[in-house]
């Protein structure tokens, strides 16, 4: 500890970039993923999956595989327990099929072996009669009446509204009227590490289940549920998880549940790994949306009136479609301000696989839509895009189509505008490459700009609320633990980064505990971009409990009162010698252990509750979400416009994190989400025909390498919010929402032809549309064609 | 993991056609095993025995002879990416093969491999057809030289006897300052498996193209020369009209080979554009008309 | 020198990472198999088992490849060093202190692929052009970083004497 009188500085480590506290093991490759893990006398599992996407189950033959040397259990669902469904939302999916199979990932039987090649064998050895079924393949006609249903009760997941102001009046007096329709594609998450579990049978009925799980809760809850015991028998951990992205949530509730239905079954511990087919085929996606605009503009070119329908493909479980499209339901004007708003957003049923949580969650789809239209307005109005969207953005004071005036907060969309617009050169080369489009040259510069408004956490959708542990040892060094999870975007550093800045320690005499159900609360699930604020502001809530007594023990000794103390730079300091810090010596680490010898506990509790939300349902009007973050993406591209290749050359994306904790991991995330985003535009498509995926591995799913990635310009923008500790909101998501519609709009400046339906692949930017194989599509076609074994399922 | 095959490993060429001629339709050789590896693992049973080529030093190695240049059939993508007898005298091989899926690939993928595998995508495939390259095939009963061209079927069918082994390929020498140029579009920078590729070698007198060997893959049932395009381009002044009209010529013979299909109002264009741009390479006049490393 | 054993199984012997390791194999095994599965070397990972992720890099006789791509009878008698192998006893290799000081590390499962990559490149090359690292990476999938930090820490630690 320094002697000399230090100037106080607001923050102690906050904000810095801070070395990841589990980086050491992930470099040296001791950092331990499910797949890497092994029980000394585990089995290993494995699926029988559908061979149909519609069909009726009408038998299961297992005796062939139960005698494949080395095959010690074949369940299949008369065997589960307890409930054999599962679902956050809506209980409609089942751990394995009992009567019907509704996509090509649906379980029928599970193999519990030696090795895991008998598992194969033995899963190759189950015969299954089907009765095959019309196939419901696009959302849109799943809605009508005549189509076959995928549940008995009706192909409407769910249907959300927002009604604001009067829009057909607002119409009827409109200048100009803008109708257009964008797509979406279904995305695969494209976490580089495969799913994979180990559930170990535990006395009195229960299990412990390790394995690459999102949201360890929630799991918890379907693994209860499904073997029929209390939430106290069921421990869920999670390994180091190789990226989720939202996307190891459902899908690993029922890995787990199949994992544990076999360990059970067996009493040994039962391993299961997906194959890269396998985690392709069965788990759930971003869901594609058809999306219909309507805008009615005034004579500046303000939008009066919008109505919007969407439709978005649930595919065959709801999984968390309720809430996906409620976010879309809120934010799908964008940040501009109509004081019109009516919008239907819709969730179907369909026989593709399911869609979920991804990155985003129902925004970038919206974003795609509604930045592109308003791109397209203003060049139509020959004004650059950045000044129309500065000319409607929302500023403090604005009411949103919900009803819900922003404040509380500063509404920085502006600032973030300016902020990628400046240091990209927008206005003038927006102007310029739109003037040179006329020349007769193959390779055309493009640069394009979106924006967005992103409501942080949970909002309405449910409670929200989270937990984190500190406890100080006796030697002065700190545990930290929490329900975030970590799934590699760095909650654990950033949640430690918290309790340190509090405790005033470094963070090497920091340590974080991996999550576990059964030692820390339900802190319900990592979603949202909601780790940072809500995890990062309970460690801050539990450090500061243990730090004041911390401090009463240093009044004590010292004999200063405990207000004029405070804990930094690893030690006791005085605070109010003026605006200076005047030094003590009392180490940190000798404080800790005079409390621990006085007896005083050195652990606590720390529990977050987010603001306030509220909401009606039947007109969506209601504080949608306690506060929003606000960014600005801008992207230039080079179109080549004799092949419609598009390479993206640099990007600026600027966002308003509220206060950063981690730099260095605000612009990990804005660099990934950038270049996830990127994919959306320009590559990724997840295709399904009549219910069959055309391609599951990355030699046909492509996502961008390192030479496709522009040059980025992460821009932090730190505007304190009073919800979270320290000011910090959200980043995650923000960072990937918008890149997509940027990047087009873009392609746009360059060639002068709007793109309505990413991926922008080459057949859409040299000509304006999509080529696809396919013959005449729907439920018809499906009903003459007989399906076959898909790769993946062996 | 690769479930019931089984694996010998000759030590020479003699014993890698031994074993060849032995196990016939059973034996399936294997050198990088990059495409052979990815085809058996999704496969329940294969019953196939691997014949591993991959010590036979015989199989290695590139050469400069009398008649043209010998490049083994285990030269892998990334030893002929960077062999400066390649770049020098066969330029389109060496940039064929530096543009083959990644640096890991490239390590391990032969030339031979390609060859056999006979993928309508290949872009090694593309670069010795367009170089009028010569397999030169063994087996026990003797040797025979084929060209690259005559010996691709079909898709993923070659004419290799189940007895047979690709040894290597000879290029032949072309005329001093003939040059040559390879041009791959793919979905992305890395990774891409080529939806069009070419591969054009030109020889000028003056002003004038004298010879034009034009091949083009991805978009006909296999890769082949172009005659039509290489006779519209012989004879004519070396220029980017020249270059536009062989693309033009390759797009008429793919339609006449292939039909109308759903992916004919891309490939059309695109298909002239990436012969045209390979085409001018060729000619010499790449750099500013190409716009390098776009495609 | 590999030996066929009875039922389809083979002794391969080979050097991981500086030490002389047998293991008796199956014809249908990976490299990747043969250092996950027999030699519990996890740090390699798998990830598509088709040659296209890159997350199973090791470096084999000096050239990075997917160890998924490679039969586990044709190491035999090669040289491989896998991420095990990267630092020593003095401590971390300047990659992996460049990868945590500069931020390369998200969720960490391409990471071993990828530094195994990298270390390959500067083997050969120790002074690359930011291209070059570029497209030495290339085959190594990564869906957290957007790979500009990876590339950084790469030609931070290239500037560093090993």
């Amino acid at each position: 500890m320094s002697p000399k009188k230090r100037r106080f500085s607001r923050t102690w480590l906050l904000g810095r970039p801070e070395t990841r506290v589990d980086g050491l093991a992930k470099v040296t490759g001791e950092a331990r993923f499910a797949g890497d893990m092994d029980e000394s006398d585990q089995l290993y599992g494995a699926v029988l999956r559908s061979l149909h996407p519609h069909a009726r189950v009408l038998s299961v033959v297992t005796h062939e595989a139960v005698a494949v040397p080395g095959v010690v259990a074949v369940l299949t669902a008369d065997d589960i327990p307890g409930s054999p469904l599962v679902g956050g939302v809506i209980r409609d999916q089942p751990v394995l099929v009992t009567d019907r199979v509704r996509f090509l990932g649906d379980g029928i039987a599970l193999v519990a072996a030696e090795t895991e090649e008998a598992a194969q064998d033995a899963v190759e050895r189950i015969g299954v009669e089907y009765e095959t079924l019309p196939v419901v393949d696009d959302p849109r006609e799943a809605l009508e009446a005549e189509s076959p249903l995928v549940h008995d009760d009706g192909n409407e997941v769910v249907h959300h509204v927002v009604r604001h102001g009067d829009p057909d009046a607002a119409f009827a007096k409109a200048e100009s009227i803008y109708e257009r329709s964008f797509t979406t594609p279904r995305i695969e998450h494209s976490y580089i590490e495969p799913e994979a579990v180990i559930a170990r049978p535990v006395a009195g009925g229960g299990v412990e289940v390790i394995g690459s799980i999102q949201n360890l809760f929630s799991t918890r809850r379907a693994l209860a549920s499904v073997l029929g015991v209390a939430l106290n028998r069921v421990t869920v951990r999670h390994a180091v998880i190789g990226g989720s992205f939202g996307g190891k949530d459902d899908v690993m509730t029922i890995m787990a549940c199949r994992a544990a239905l076999l360990a059970r079954r067996c009493g040994r511990p039962v391993k299961m790994v997906n194959t890269r087919e396998e985690s392709m085929l069965e788990s759930y996606k971003r869901h594609p949306y058809f999306l219909d605009y309507r805008v009615g503009l005034d004579g500046e070119g303000n939008p009066v009136a919008m109505r919007i329908r969407a439709v978005a493909d649930a595919g065959a479980y709801a999984s968390t479609s309720p809430f996906v499209t409620y976010r879309s339901v809120v934010q799908a004007a964008g940040p501009y301000r109509c004081p019109n708003v009516w919008t239907d957003l819709y969730a179907a049923y369909t026989n593709n696989p399911y869609t979920g949580a991804m990155r985003g969650f129902g925004s970038p789809q919206v974003n795609f839509a509604v930045e592109g239209l308003v791109d397209e307005i203003a060049e139509d109005r020959g004004i650059d895009p950045l000044s129309y969207r500065l000319q409607l953005a929302y500023k403090e004071g604005d009411v949103t189509p919900t009803g819900q005036v922003l404040g509380g907060h500063v509404v920085s969309l502006p600032e973030v505008l300016n902020k990628v617009g400046e240091p990209s050169g927008f206005v003038d080369k927006w102007w310029r490459y739109r003037a040179a489009r006329s020349a007769p040259k193959a390779f055309r510069r493009g640069i394009g700009l979106a924006c967005s408004y992103r409501g942080v956490a949970l909002g309405a959708e449910g409670v929200d609320a989270a937990a984190a542990m500190v406890q100080v040892q006796s030697d002065g060094s700190v545990l930290v633990s929490s329900g975030i999870t970590d799934m590699g975007q760095g909650a654990q550093t950033a949640i430690s980064q918290c309790a340190a800045e509090v405790l005033g320690v470094r963070m090497d005499q920091v340590g974080f505990l991996d999550t576990d159900t059964s030692r820390i609360p339900d802190s319900g699930p990592t979603v949202a971009s909601r780790g940072t604020i809500m995890g990062g502001s309970a460690a801050a809530e539990a450090a500061r409990r243990v730090g004041r007594r911390m401090l009463d023990v240093a009044s004590e000794i010292t004999g200063y009162s405990a207000g004029d103390l405070i804990l930094r730079e690893g030690g006791v300091w005085r605070s109010r010698v003026g605006r200076r810090l005047q030094p003590l010596y009392l180490s940190f680490e000798e404080l800790a252990g005079e409390c621990f010898n006085r007896g005083r506990s050195l652990a606590a509790l720390g529990w977050f509750n987010a603001p306030p939300t509220s909401w009606k349902e039947d007109r969506g009007q209601g504080i949608a979400y306690f506060t929003y973050v606000y960014g600005a993406n801008v992207a230039e591209v080079v179109v080549d416009t004799e092949t419609g290749r598009v390479r993206v050359e640099e990007f600026w994306a600027a966002h308003d994190v509220g206060k950063a904790v981690n730099r260095q991991g605000v612009t990990g995330q804005i660099h990934g989400g950038v270049a996830m985003g990127m994919g959306y535009g320009l590559y990724e498509e997840f295709e399904v025909e009549e219910g069959k995926p055309k391609a599951l591995n990355f030699d046909e799913y492509l996502i961008a390498t390192a030479m496709d990635v522009p040059k980025m310009h992460a821009i932090v923008v730190e505007n304190p919010d009073p919800a979270g500790s320290f000011g910090q909101k959200s980043l995650g998501e923000p960072a990937n929402e918008i890149a997509a519609p940027a990047i087009v709009n873009a392609i746009a400046n360059a060639t002068g032809r709007r793109i309505r339906d990413i991926p922008a692949g080459l057949e859409r930017v040299l000509l304006g549309r999509k080529l696809t194989r396919s013959g005449p599509r729907g439920s018809e076609a499906a009903r003459e064609t007989s399906c076959k074994t898909g790769r993946g399922h062996t | 993991m690769i479930r019931n095959v089984d694996i010998v490993r000759p030590r020479d060429l003699e014993q890698a056609l031994d074993m060849r001629a032995e196990l016939g339709e059973q034996g399936l050789p294997v050198a990088g095993g990059t495409d052979v590896i990815v085809e058996l693992r999704g496969q329940r049973i294969s019953g196939k025995t691997l014949v591993d080529l991959s010590r036979v030093e015989a199989l290695k190695g590139i050469t400069e002879g009398d008649d043209g240049i010998l490049v083994g059939a285990l030269t892998t993508h990334e030893e002929a990416s960077g062999s400066a007898l390649l770049l020098d005298r066969a330029t389109a091989l060496a940039q064929a093969c530096g543009e083959v899926g990644s640096l890991q690939i490239r390590n391990r993928g032969t030339l031979g491999g390609n060859v056999a595998n006979a993928s309508p995508c290949a872009d090694g495939l593309t670069a010795l057809i367009g170089l009028a390259g010569i397999a030169l095939v063994a087996s026990t009963t003797g040797e025979r030289e084929v060209s690259v061209e005559d010996l691709i079927e079909r898709p993923y069918r070659t004419g290799l006897g189940p007895d047979e082994i690709i040894v290597g390929f000879r290029i032949p020498r072309s005329a001093a300052g003939a040059r040559s140029h390879f041009v791959k579009l793919g979905r992305r920078d890395a990774l891409a498996i080529s939806r069009i590729n070419a591969a054009c070698l030109i020889e000028t007198d003056g002003a004038t193209v004298s010879a034009c060997q034009l091949a083009v893959g991805s978009v006909m049932p296999r890769t082949e020369r172009v005659r039509e395009a290489e006779a519209a381009v012989e004879g004519a002044p070396a220029s980017g009209e020249t270059a536009r009209l062989a693309g033009e010529a390759v797009s008429r013979r793919m339609i006449e080979m292939s039909g109308v299909r759903w992916s004919t109002p891309y490939k059309e264009p695109a298909v002239g554009a990436v012969v045209k741009r390979a085409v001018l390479g060729a000619m010499g006049l790449g750099d500013e008309t190409t716009g390098a490393g776009l495609i | 020198m590999s030996g066929k054993k009875d039922n389809g199984r083979y002794a391969v012997g080979l050097t991981v990472n500086g030490a002389r390791r047998d293991v008796v194999v199956q014809a249908g095994e990976t490299l990747l198999d043969l250092l996950r599965r027999h030699l519990r070397l996890t740090g390699t990972k798998c990830g598509c088992e088709v040659g296209e992720c890159g997350a199973c890099t090791v470096v084999l006789d000096g050239k990075a490849v997917n160890s998924c791509m490679v039969l586990a009878v044709q190491a035999d008698s090669c040289n491989v060093t896998t991420i095990e192998g990267l630092a020593d006893a003095d401590g971390l290799h300047p990659l992996q202190e460049a990868f945590l000081e500069v931020g390369a590390v998200q969720c960490g499962f391409c990471t071993p692929g990828m530094l195994m990559s990298a270390w390959a490149v500067l083997q050969e090359n120790p002074g690359p052009t930011r291209a070059e690292v570029t497209r030495a990476i290339a085959g190594n999938l990564c869906r957290c970083t957007g790979y500009q930090m990876v590339v950084d820490a790469i030609m931070q630690a290239a500037k560093k004497p090993d």
